[in-house]
């Protein structure tokens, strides 16, 4: 089982980011993935007449799209852009995964269900999600455990029948 | 405190203008530009720079918010770059394409930061009594005959360099 470690308590920023980041995550998405089936000759003009522009994060972007076209031409610009998405959208649906996972735990959390508000199913980091992609070996491969609602619900109707926690929380509702 | 925050922001724009002339003068000569310093010293953007600085603070402390943030910068600056809207689909592919490009690059190296190997370079180059360490690392890490070659190539490279410069002049 992956090592636990403590939530973060979202905060506004958190939910601001999200409502700000969806948007551009399914146009990235898609404009991304629209270029694999543009014609070579809009290929062509699209990445030979790149401008450059922005902060010096967005001009490295630039820059790194102008030489990878120059120097890989429509296969390496393909692969970039693949590999991006790849890095992006692993990252994007880790934390949402997270997120969701810290809301199922602060929820037992108030009910006193837990002690403690650590991450027991942390999303394994895109270096071992890829070190385990390419493992042979099944037996060495962390496992990305997920707790499922019927699971929940099993626990729930132990807890209902424990005696122990009745006496200990007699004003909880499971 | 808005001192201290200003003394920040100015000190990161200022890395920030440093890089954007940095990254405009690779372009430039890999574009053949017979005057590739002086264009790329026209194309820093002061403006970009000084959000950028803005941007990066520590009061962001959630990374889509400020990747967001990238992208709406990517957006305009890409439309006023071309001279265009900000609802033409071209601009908006750009900036998707921009957007995803840097947002990996920067998630790539916040994953890379916890390898041990990074740890190990950073450590080393960190180390400025002994650089020869750095190239004993790479000895460690890749056969002697490739590191031979890989030396042999950044000579010669070097030299055609110098040669080239001093043809130009």
């Amino acid at each position: 089982m992956c090592s636990s470690s403590k939530f973060e308590q979202p905060t506004f920023q958190t939910y601001l980011g999200w409502s700000l980041w969806l948007p551009w995550f399914f146009l990235g998405n898609y404009f991304i993935i629209s270029t694999c089936f543009l014609t070579s000759a809009e290929f062509h003009y699209k990445f030979s007449n790149w401008v450059v522009s922005g902060s010096a994060e967005l001009k490295r972007a630039d820059a790194l799209i102008i030489f990878t076209y120059k120097y890989f031409g429509r296969n390496g610009i393909l692969a970039l852009g693949t590999g991006m998405l790849l890095i992006v959208d692993l990252e994007t649906i880790g934390s949402f995964l997270k997120l969701v996972r810290y809301h199922r735990k602060n929820r037992l959390y108030k009910r006193g269900l837990v002690t403690n508000l650590d991450d027991d199913y942390e999303f394994p980091r895109l270096s071992v999600l890829l070190k385990n992609l390419f493992t042979k070996d099944k037996s060495k491969r962390k496992r990305v455990a997920f707790r499922s609602k019927k699971e929940y619900r099993e626990m729930r109707k132990r807890l209902e029948k424990d005696a122990l926690y009745k006496k200990m929380y007699p004003n909880n509702r499971v | 405190m808005l001192k201290q925050t200003m003394k920040d922001v100015s000190k990161d724009a200022a890395i920030n203008l440093a890089v954007q002339f940095v990254c405009k003068l690779f372009v430039n000569i890999a574009n053949n530009d017979p005057n590739p310093a002086a264009s790329a010293l026209l194309k820093v953007s002061t403006k970009d720079a000084l959000i950028a600085g803005l941007m990066n603070n520590d009061f962001y402390t959630d990374d889509k918010l400020v990747g967001s943030l990238n992208c709406m910068m990517a957006l305009f600056s890409k439309a006023q770059e071309k001279k265009s809207t900000l609802l033409d689909l071209n601009v908006i592919s750009d900036a998707g394409w921009q957007c995803f490009i840097s947002l990996g690059a920067r998630f790539a190296l916040k994953n890379m930061r916890t390898t041990s190997q990074y740890k190990e370079l950073v450590s080393l180059i960190q180390d400025k009594r002994k650089y020869d360490l750095v190239m004993d690392w790479m000895l460690k890490k890749v056969n002697k005959d490739t590191y031979n070659y890989l030396l042999d190539t950044f000579v010669e490279e070097g030299l055609k360099g110098l040669t080239e410069v001093k043809y130009v002049q």
